[in-house]
């Protein structure tokens, strides 16, 4: 573990007290935001709207992933399983001192650590993620594991609405409620958009949360940018879910912060010109720095 | 076979507690005693197998040893991208157990039979293939396979054939005119064509393949630079299979060793049977492959 690790360890370990946050989570959300922006128009790549709409569900989380940045057997474990959204990852992992600037920057160019969906070569990424449906049977896997460890550890699961078309996020939910998997943390990401359109136009998953609830998981539903709603969500202890496994169901904006990309499909593969992205900067509330 | 897997996993679990065994709702009568003994060390994921790839992964990042378990076409084929995704990308020591390799569950048709998967699985990088031919085979493979830290798949038959089999990797090289190579129990099969080969008048060695890995080329080479034909022998697809891995060596390293492949080659579908029966319908006649063999033989023997 590097220092810088350590220092993320033992912040995490202080955050994760209720009630007695350790980091400024809203500033938090706003450098991601502007570190999204920064790195998208360097590398001129894609899936804004994605990043965007969980930059606040990260910056919740994040700090709260004891061990981060490390490859400890008993820390923390943390799945993008929306993988495309990668870069706002990214940009959490860089404000926890868990990457430098120079590997972030090295977003999207030969050679790096970090492309468009999370490599497991990068300490920090616990999983390949990429292909829709297959992070949170890694989750559960990870949680079920935990339930049979001397020491164990929270497992944190960043899910898409999307990744509900996938019949294999049912299997993997049904198992954690059967195993009554209470380090399992899911965020489910409902920006209300996929690929080609919006989510109740494309497959309706709207009642998703309350098919999660009837099999057993405690459900929590918040607007998935109110960082203060998302604080006290994840700060719930698995006994005061009676074990269950947590599902905080987000209601988030695609492309959040920026007025032009908010609730546009397009933003799920558009990069951005020179003039959008000091727009996008200035909406956002952080300085240029490309 | 697949008894031998588990008796002898029981004796790894016995002594290991990361050893967790999932099964995706099969097993019957075969993995009951496992469970009993370790109810801590087994999970019955439901009727899901991209799940429990998926769960092993998360397991075995974790540093638990998981061994999935169900019919080949379920464990193997129907997860596939789960297990390249998973225990190839991440290097994770995860064993896919799959029953019923080829044509072994006869009457239950195409959905059972595991044609591909060897060809799938020769393609994943790090991923050692382990065809037994016999329960003992089967024994020592899941022992040597335990402390390795990559992924694996077993393919196993349901029963083991009954004689020893002679594993490429540990027999030593000798000179003969023909030889057989054979994958996991269709070296029963290879057993016929060798006498058929033998009948008519060539030297000729049996052998069978029993692991994928790195050093399989050096294996099969080995032998092959002192044979002049071979024939291969196989359950299994004619793309990709043992045929296919023992051509790539050949053609790759200029052998002057012509290879006939016995193989399934056509879809089946439309005509169920016995494992007999089967064999009849989707494989040449013996008679043919030795006239081939025979054949080229000659060829070889006219051009020196």
């Amino acid at each position: 573990m590097n220092d810088h690790a350590r220092e993320v360890s033992r912040a995490s370990a202080s955050h994760r007290k209720p009630g007695v946050p350790a980091i400024d989570v809203q500033a938090l959300a706003t450098r991601i935001r502007t570190r999204i922006l920064d790195g998208s128009f360097n590398a001129s790549k894609g899936h804004i709207g994605s990043a965007l709409s969980i930059a606040d569900l990260v910056a919740a989380v994040a700090p709260r992933v004891r061990g981060l940045g490390t490859r400890e057997p008993d820390r923390d474990r943390f799945v993008l399983s929306k993988g495309h959204a990668a870069l706002a990852w990214y940009c959490a992992l860089r404000e926890l001192h868990v990457i430098d600037d120079a590997t972030l920057a090295g977003y999207g160019t030969d050679g790096s650590l970090l492309g468009t969906h999370p490599d497991p070569e990068l300490v920090g990424n616990d999983f390949m993620t990429g292909s829709l449906g297959q992070g949170m049977s890694f989750g559960v896997g990870s949680a079920m594991a935990a339930l049979r460890a001397p020491a164990p550890w929270s497992t944190y699961v960043l899910l898409s609405d999307s990744e509900l078309d996938e019949g294999v996020t049912w299997e993997a939910a049904l198992l954690a409620a059967h195993h009554k998997c209470g380090g399992l943390t899911v965020l489910l990401d409902l920006n209300g958009q996929q690929a080609l359109g919006f989510t109740r136009d494309v497959l309706d998953t709207s009642s998703a949360p309350r098919s999660f609830e009837a099999m057993g998981w405690h459900l929590t539903e918040l607007d998935g940018h109110d960082v203060t709603a998302l604080d006290e969500a994840l700060a719930l202890s698995a006994d005061s879910r009676g074990g269950r496994p947590h599902l905080i169901a987000a209601h988030t904006t695609a492309g959040k912060g920026v007025d032009f990309m908010e609730g546009r499909v397009e933003w799920h593969y558009l990069p951005m010109t020179r003039e959008q992205y000091s727009s996008a900067l200035a909406q956002v509330g952080g300085g240029e720095h490309a | 076979m697949r008894k031998a897997a588990i008796t002898e996993l029981a004796e790894l679990a016995r002594t290991d507690r990361r050893v967790v065994l999932l099964t995706a709702d099969l097993g019957f009568g075969v993995l009951d005693e496992f469970a009993r003994e370790f109810p801590g060390q087994f999970v019955n994921v439901g009727v899901a197998e991209q799940a429990m790839v998926g769960v092993a992964t998360g397991m075995a990042e974790a540093g638990l040893l998981p061994y999935c378990y169900s019919i080949a076409t379920f464990s193997f084929l129907r997860p596939f991208e789960f297990i390249r995704n998973g225990p190839v990308a991440h290097r994770l020591p995860i064993r896919i157990i799959g029953v019923g390799a080829g044509t072994d569950y006869a009457f239950d048709g195409l959905t059972h039979y595991a044609l591909e998967d060897l060809a799938l699985a020769r393609t994943q990088p790090g991923l050692t293939v382990y065809a037994p031919v016999t329960d003992e085979d089967t024994r020592a493979l899941v022992r040597e396979s335990y402390g390795q830290c990559g992924p694996a798949y077993f393919r196993l038959s349901r029963q083991g054939a009954a004689a020893p089999s002679h594993d490429v990797r540990s027999q030593t090289a000798e000179t003969t005119e023909v030889l057989v190579l054979a994958l996991g129990t269709a070296v029963e099969r290879a057993e016929r064509v060798a006498q058929a080969v033998a009948a008519a008048g060539a030297s000729v060695r049996v052998l069978s393949v029993l692991r994928f890995d790195t050093t399989t080329a050096e294996d099969l080479a080995a032998h092959l630079t002192r044979s002049r034909a071979c024939v291969t022998v196989e359950d299994h697809y004619r793309v990709g299979g043992l045929g296919a891995a023992v051509a790539e060596v050949v053609a790759t390293r200029a052998l002057a060793v012509p290879v006939v492949m016995d193989a399934v080659e056509s879809l089946p579908v439309g005509a169920l049977g016995s494992a007999q029966y089967l064999e009849s319908k989707l494989h040449r006649p013996i008679g043919e492959l030795v006239s081939d063999v025979l054949g080229a033989l000659k060829l070889e023997a006219d051009r020196t």
